[in-house]
Formats: C-alpha cells, structure tokens, sequence
C-alpha cells in the first residue's frame, strides 16, 4: 500500500484497528461487586457496579482488562450490550488453578472492589455490510460478547435474519439458554440453535456436533452472510477455514474474537510490551509472550493444526522458518530433532510450532505455514 | 431439524486398511511389554518415559498421536494429559501404567495396560480388574451390541461394584489411520450407537477409592480371537 500513489482526495478506513472509547483507556476503572450467579458449568457471572466518579463506556461487543491479585490482567467481554443500571457484567469460565477464574472468583463476594482497565477491541455489530443476514457462532463464554452483539441489533431494529450457534459439551455449558430461547419467541427475524458435541439419540433435541459442522450443515452458501464468531480459538480458526473454503464466505464478512484461557491473548491486543511481531504467510501477527508458538498464534486465529495438544508428539504443528529468522531460535532439543527426523513432509527449514516458545528475542520471526 | 449422519463418526481415511491397523495393534501391545520389562523398582518416573520414547523410536514409532506416559504410583491416578508429579520413583511393592499412542508410518496404534512389582495384594487386585473389566465391557459389547454410552455406563456400574472408581474421562475414542481427530475426537461414552470393530478404543481407567494409585487397562473393540493371548 505505500507504493500507492495518491493523486485525489483519499478517504480511508482502518479496518480491525482498536477503537479507544475512554479518553485515557489505560487508567483504572473501579467497581464494586453487586451480584455472582454460579452455574454448574463453572461459568461465573458478575454484576459490577462502576463506582461514582468513574467514566466508563463502551460498545457492545468489547473486552476489559481486569486486574488480578498478581497485577497481571485477566481479559473479559463485556456481557451486555451498555451499562444496565449503572453496572457491567462479565461471565467468567472457570479455568482449574486459574489465578483470577478460580481462585478470585471462588472466594469473591459482594461488595468487594475489582478494578479494569479498556475497553479494548473492534469486536462488534456491523450495520453497514451488504450482506443479508447475520451468523453468530461462539462457544462458552464466547456467548458473553455475542450477546451484547445481538442485543445491540435488537435495539437498532434489525430485520435481517440472524442466527446464534452457541456451542457446548452439555445443555449445561449454555449457561443463559433461557435468555437465548426468549429472544426467538419475542423476535421473529431470530433463531437459537444450540450445538452441543455430546452425542445423543433424540434427532429432536439440540444439534449433536461441532459449531462449525452444524453450520456448514445448515447453509449451502455464505456469500450474503455476515459471521461472528467468538470463543476457543480453534472453533473460531476452524469455521473461518470452513465457511471461506467451503461455503464462500467472503474475509470482509468474518468477525472474531478468539481468546484463550488466560490473559496474554488479550494482553496483546492493548499492550504491545507483550506481544511479538511475528510474519506468518506474510501476514504480521501480534503474538502473546511465554506461550508457545503453536498456542499464540492460534489465539491469533491462525490455523495451526496439532493433535497431540502440543507435546512434541504428533508432528503436526509443523511450519517452515524462513532461513533469515532461523538463528533468532534457540536449536530444537532431541525429542523434537528426533521426531522431525522421522516426518517425511519435514525439510531443514521445519520446526515443531508447539516447541517454540515465544518472547521478546523471537519478535520479528518470519515462518510460513504449510 | 435434522442431525448430521452418525455413521459419520466411523469413516476412515483414505490409507485406512484392516490388516495395517491389526498389524500396529501388535507393534503397540508389544512395545508396552517391552517398556514394562524395563521398569524396575528404584527407577525416576522421568527416566522411565524416555527409556519408553526410545524403545518406540527403535520400533520405528517415534511419532505418536498422543504422548508417552509411563506412570509409577500415585501418578497412576493422573488422567489422560495431566502433568505426572515429578520425581516418582517406583517403588518394590509399587504399581505402574503404560498408556501410548504411537503413529507407525500413516496408522495410529493405541494401547495401555498396569503393572505390579511385588506382592501388594490389592494393587494386583486392581491391576487385574482392570483388565478384567476391559473385557467384561467387551463382552457386552460383543455380546449385547450396546451403544457407547451404554457400555460406559455398564463399566462405572462393574467399577463401584469392584470397590473401584472409574475415571469417565477416559472413555475410549476413535482410532483410525492418522488422525482419527480430523473425523471424531469425542469419546465412546457418548456415542449413541453401537461401535464397530477394529474403529474404535475402549479404555478402563480404575482409582482406588481412598488410596493413591489406579490402573488402565486399553485396547481396540475387537472379538475374541484376537485376544487369545492375553486373556
């Protein structure tokens, strides 16, 4: 694009760029703790009032940075599409040992004071695309952003058909199903389709399968459809491939949130002291630190196939250094020389992505992926 | 609403062949005896998985679809892909698992069993049911033609009947030349019809109720006459 030459008045739009909503976005917002609803799926939801004196506003479909014990900030979406009554809300998904998911939220009460600091993110509605309708697909808590999504279409009158694909092992995992299955009897243009992948017998109850495979079931083609998605990575990076290749969704029309467990994948988006540049397809990535290679850049969205979970075991994570960036990493260790040995599709260049950790000496890593 | 077709959890790849799948089969139950052979009361727990890697590696199975574990007594009560604690060293009267799932050329094997090293009779005892149980649940499957869910159910029934926990977490899964995750990678226990042979893995994860060890037991869905030897 810098090669472009400008010879008339030009107006352009940055597409994905964060879009600050408070004048100083890196100063602490207070709140107090007003109600915790616990489900048994280890989802928590918080209800925190932001205290007086406190400016805070956002659109729906962005994330906070909440404070932890540790200092470190655990990244949240925003659960409703505006403040209601003066209050946010946040669903929280238990993370086993998770400093703030577990260990905070386990003991928290009301009235106790959490701090935030965003919002961050151009997670959101798009009113302005040609498309005809509208997908929503998440998983988990990745219901927490699509729902201030969708709650903003209400509020802005949408008749465009729109659909919500939430995904979950059990009925369980759809926390607020209730409030889901009350949106399709008080608006026509909506329609609920749970996706839960355990697999059952009754064809009448919700759709056995993964989000992704319910959805290319259901539509023979994308090219008139809006998508939002959000949850694990590899649901969000999976339908992307999916729907691009299969059904022609068209890259303008995808848009996501992956995250992942804990607060790195976020802490990128808004801090670039924790992040690494890293060249992928020729497509820069800002990856989170003290992850995996393999883990950060499917936080990312990036389609990096694993199946062993990222121990070293499968070979599948494989990816191609580009020979200017190979000094910058430390040499593989044994088990991982031995098994690229043994990977017929392996070459000089390769290395296992899950075996690669990422910090700030491999920031301006250049790799493709095959 | 209609529901994706279910016989779509048992397709295979383009490279799956019966008698490939069998043969791997025999690689894997081989290299798990081969690895038990070589624990040894006194052995790190950490030595004893790589001493594993290398007896696969000599096998030509270097790759695997999941990773190496070689589990010495408490660690035995460790479900699939948690961190063993470290430093376990196996004991004289001490109970061990083998869980591996080696990828040998285009077929994945999958295969787990536990081991005793003295004379500590309810270790054995759990060790056995463990096996036991793995072919008690396969007579039912065999026999009864039970779904997946039902086998699992059956199998937690014989577990707490045995005095034993069974850890559903690890509930069996699809096999298939590599990798059966690009076609299912959900469990057994929630499949709702019944399973074909040589298509998928049963597993038999036992805890001892109060005390810290367990045992496994895993092999494929398979009729009886390929288990001459080892029952």
């Amino acid at each position: 694009m810098i090669r472009t030459a400008v010879t008339e008045d030009l107006q352009l739009q940055v597409l994905r760029g964060r879009a600050p909503h408070n004048a100083d976005e890196s100063a602490l917002i207070h709140g107090t703790v007003t109600q915790i609803e616990r489900y048994a799926s280890g989802v928590t939801i918080l209800r925190i009032c932001v205290e007086q004196g406190c400016k805070f506003a956002y659109k729906p479909g962005q994330y906070i940075e909440v404070k932890a014990s540790d200092g470190r900030f655990r990244c949240f979406s925003l659960a409703t599409s505006c403040l209601h009554e003066g209050c946010i809300e946040l669903h929280v998904r238990r993370v086993a040992d998770g400093l703030f998911s577990d260990r905070t939220v386990r003991g928290i009460e009301r009235g106790d004071v959490l701090s935030w600091r965003g919002p961050f993110g151009d997670f959101g509605l798009h009113s302005d695309t040609v498309s005809k309708c509208a997908v929503f697909l998440c998983t988990g808590t990745g219901f927490a952003p699509v729902r201030a999504i969708v709650e903003e279409a209400f509020s802005r009158g949408w008749t465009r058909p729109m659909s919500l694909y939430w995904g979950g092992r059990t009925e369980d995992d759809l926390y607020m199903r209730d409030v889901v299955h009350s949106w399709t009897r008080t608006h026509g243009n909506f329609q609920f389709i749970p996706v839960l992948s355990r697999v059952g017998t009754d064809a009448d109850a919700p759709r056995r399968t993964r989000v992704h495979e319910a959805v290319l079931h259901d539509f023979a083609s994308f090219a008139d459809v809006d998508v939002y998605a959000c949850g694990a990575p590899a649901m969000v990076a999976t339908a992307r491939e999916a729907l691009s290749s299969q059904r022609g969704l068209r890259e303008e029309a995808f848009f996501a949130d992956p995250f992942g467990a804990t607060a790195p994948a976020c802490a990128t988006a808004s801090n670039n002291v924790d992040v690494a540049q890293i060249k992928v397809n020729g497509i820069a990535y800002a990856a989170p630190l003290n992850e995996s290679l393999l883990g950060a850049l499917r936080c990312r969205g990036v389609a990096i196939p694993s199946v062993c979970g990222g121990r070293g075991a499968c070979g599948t994570c494989l990816v191609e250094i580009d020979a200017a960036s190979r000094a910058r990493l430390p040499p593989p260790s044994r088990d991982e020389r031995e098994l690229l040995e043994c990977l017929p599709e392996a070459t000089d260049c390769s290395r296992l992505a899950c075996q690669i950790r990422v910090d700030a000496s491999t920031s301006g890593l250049a790799l493709s992926v095959p | 609403m209609s529901t994706l077709a279910l016989t779509d959890l048992e397709r295979v790849g383009t490279a799956f062949a019966a008698d490939t799948m069998l043969s791997v089969r025999d690689k894997t139950r081989a290299a798990i005896h081969a690895i038990a052979a070589q624990c040894r009361p006194g052995m790190v727990e950490e030595d004893a998985v790589e001493m594993a890697k290398g007896i696969l590696k000599g096998a030509g199975m270097r790759r695997g679809w999941h990773d190496v574990y070689v589990r010495f007594g408490s660690n035995t009560t460790k479900t699939f892909g948690a961190p063993s604690d470290p430093g376990i060293v196996l004991g004289d009267d001490d109970i061990f698992l083998i869980d591996i799932g080696p990828v040998w050329e285009k077929w994945e094997g999958d295969g787990g069993d536990t081991f005793v090293t003295g004379e500590d009779a309810e270790m054995t005892r759990c060790a056995r049911d463990a096996k036991a149980l793995f072919h008690e649940v396969r007579s039912k499957w065999r026999d009864d033609r039970l779904t997946g869910q039902a086998l699992y159910e059956f199998a937690e029934r014989r577990a707490t009947e045995l005095g034993w926990k069974l850890n559903l977490d690890l509930s069996g899964h699809r096999i298939s030349d590599f990798p059966h995750a690009a076609v299912y990678e959900g469990p057994l226990a929630e499949v709702p019809f019944h399973p074909a042979p040589l298509l998928w893995v049963l597993e038999i994860h036992i805890r001892h109720p109060e005390k810290a060890y367990g045992a496994f037991f895993e092999d494929m869905l398979l009729g009886d006459e390929f288990f001459e030897l080892e029952i």
